[in-house]
């Protein structure tokens, strides 16, 4: 079980003047501004439970993975992985042998070296049994499709080949929580869905308790049952996949271009349309829908009788998005809440 | 501690092979730093060539403790060569993430993963450097001395890597420390001449503040003087200590304000 109690990372960061003068003046003065990057968080993660963690660049997703997983030291606040914390010296050990992370922007792969030599010395740090290891090995090698490339220096892996490796790096010690920081990142449509049903398979395989940060909605749909969003530091929301869903609805961009600027009213008035926005000298126009409400298809055929069409694009939402909503909600409830409580005491 | 040692020969083998794709780097390195050291040795000659001697420290004495100074600093250079990208890059790109998710220290983990076998140069130039002077260089050998001498040698390999650390890990704070390692290594090189002679607030530093003086100076010293070189083990041992128990405090202190490098 993973416990964060109202959990805190502060950086002290200092006020740079500009110039020689202002660089030198820096060295000595103590004056700084202090960024809350996490700002009083606190949930608990059950075992086996699958938990997205999302939120806009900035929002403090990585500051929290990396307090879990013994990188950073939290300001205030605890942070208990069955019962230890991982950033006392004392507990560290112990928890970190509990754990696997994949960060999709760093490897923990040796760079010059075929993958099999950082898995042989990963056994040793954490004391994995040679007929785990060897089981474990071939499993993962089979689940990941990871043979093409198994003695492959790891400098000429791809991005995508690259992940599996250290996704597998990470699994090899049966690690009882699996910490994801952004694993999709720069991957293509295709690479990307491999890699997320790899994920869910290892899940449900291994029972691990997932953790993952990432901006594609997609990613949580596949694999989370859990949603927790987080916003300049604080949880804005935090409730079951299917709650956000609700609340979200299954949104969908329609992007299409027109050789001169069109009046949509025809259209909007006559279907459920959520948002129109044009852009590009207004030959460009958007169409979001709610996909629950009004078929693609439908709207596609509207569009293409209505209009002269010269592209068109289709797009899923982003998290931005998803946050930009739970946002405008919780904010809303909020005044609603304290209009009602003014209320009461007049 | 007892895992570390085991796993060492594990790092040092991959450390290995991996540099192989560099062969010819490794060498051409090797070879570049025994020639920076001989051609350093010949200038020395040269200048005392044209000035007389001061008191015991001809030029064999001199070259002697050159080649003393050689052999700490080349087994430090083989092993924690790493030290010094702590200082200019790691920290501040936060490479030390995936080494502090691991059940195993992570200052070893960092250091353990280079093992810079080009230092070898230094340390063959060194040795030989000595072998040829020693005899020449008006000491009384005895066997006490020799062994003296060789733990006077170990010690100020923790020596040097205390310091190196306690100026790395300054990173820690700055982010780039690179300049403080450059400037302390500029330092430790006045520790080739006769520290005693550069008058005494420049000595008292270089052997009480920054004590490249007193555990590379003062061995050779005591056997050109005939003074007790167990005085210098005795020396070396305390800044050994001390200096690798500040260098580990520090690094502990700095690891716990570690930011990492943002997503």
């Amino acid at each position: 079980m993973i416990e964060l109690i109202n959990v805190e990372k502060y950086f002290k960061k200092p006020i740079r003047g500009k110039g020689v003068w202002g660089m030198f003046k820096t060295l000595f003065s103590r004056k700084h501004t202090l960024v809350k990057a996490v700002d009083g968080v606190s949930f608990t993660v059950g075992d086996g439970e699958a938990v997205g963690y999302i939120g806009a660049n900035g929002a403090g997703k990585s500051t929290t993975i990396k307090m879990m997983s013994g990188i950073l030291t939290p300001t205030r606040g605890e942070i208990l992985i069955d019962g230890k914390r991982p950033y006392k010296s004392r507990e560290r050990n112990a928890v970190l042998k509990t754990i696997g992370v994949v960060f999709g922007q760093k490897t923990q792969l040796w760079y010059d070296l075929p993958l099999t030599e950082t898995y042989d010395l990963l056994r040793y740090i954490y004391d994995v049994p040679e007929a785990d290891y060897k089981r474990r090995i071939g499993e993962l090698t089979e689940l990941l499709d990871m043979k093409p490339f198994m003695d492959a220096p790891v400098r000429t892996l791809s991005l995508g080949q690259r992940m599996r490796a250290d996704l597998a790096a990470a699994m090899l010690h049966n690690p009882k929580t699996l910490f994801l920081d952004e694993p999709t990142i720069g991957l293509d449509v295709l690479v990307k869905r491999k890699l997320i049903e790899a994920i869910n398979e290892l899940k449900n395989q291994y029972h691990t308790t997932l953790i993952l940060t990432t901006h594609a909605m997609s990613d949580i749909e596949l694999l989370c049952d859990r949603v927790i969003v987080l916003d300049a530091g604080k949880i804005l929301f935090d409730g079951s996949l299917e709650k956000v869903k609700h609340m979200f609805g299954d949104k969908r961009n329609v992007t299409i271009q027109t050789p001169a600027p069109i009046d949509v009213s025809a259209v909007v008035d006559k279907y459920e349309i959520e948002n129109v926005s044009t852009d590009g000298d207004g030959l460009l126009t958007t169409f979001t829908i709610d996909a629950q409400k009004l078929k693609i298809d439908v709207l596609l055929d509207v569009l293409l009788k209505s209009y002269k069409v010269v592209d068109i694009k289709l797009s899923e939402t982003g998290i931005e998005q998803v946050v930009e909503k739970i946002y405008a909600d919780v904010k809303s409830d909020d005044d609603a809440a304290i209009e009602a409580e003014g209320g009461a005491q007049a | 501690m007892l895992k570390e040692l085991k796993l060492y020969p594990k790092y040092v083998s991959m450390s290995l092979r991996s540099g192989l794709s560099y062969k010819a780097d490794s060498i051409i390195m090797m070879i570049s730093f025994a020639i920076t050291e001989v051609v350093s040795l010949a200038t020395i000659y040269l200048i005392v060539g044209t000035v007389p001697a001061i008191g015991i420290w001809t030029f064999p004495t001199l070259a002697f403790l050159f080649g003393f100074t050689l052999v700490p600093k080349a087994i430090d250079h083989i092993f924690t060569d790493e030290l010094w990208l702590l200082a200019y890059w790691a920290i501040r790109h936060g490479e030390l993430d995936i080494f502090m998710t691991r059940p195993l220290n992570p200052l070893y983990q960092f250091v353990a993963q280079t093992f810079k076998w080009d230092g070898i140069g230094e340390l063959v130039v060194g040795v030989v450097i000595m072998c040829i002077f020693g005899p020449q260089a008006g000491i009384a050998w005895t066997a006490g001395g020799v062994i003296a001498l060789i733990l006077c040698a170990v010690l100020g390999i923790f020596c040097f890597t205390g310091i190196k650390l306690l100026f790395a890990s300054i990173a820690f704070w700055v982010k780039y420390a690179g300049i403080f390692l450059n400037t302390v290594y500029d330092i430790s090189n006045y520790a080739k001449y006769p520290v005693r002679y550069m008058g005494k607030a420049f000595a008292s530093i270089m052997f009480f503040v920054i004590p490249f003086g007193l555990f590379l100076y003062y061995p050779v010293e005591c056997l050109v003087t005939g003074a007790n070189i167990w005085w210098a083990v005795l020396w070396s041992a305390v800044a050994a200590v001390v200096l690798m128990t500040l260098a580990l405090t520090v690094w502990r202190l700095g690891i716990r304000r570690y930011e990492s490098a943002g997503n």
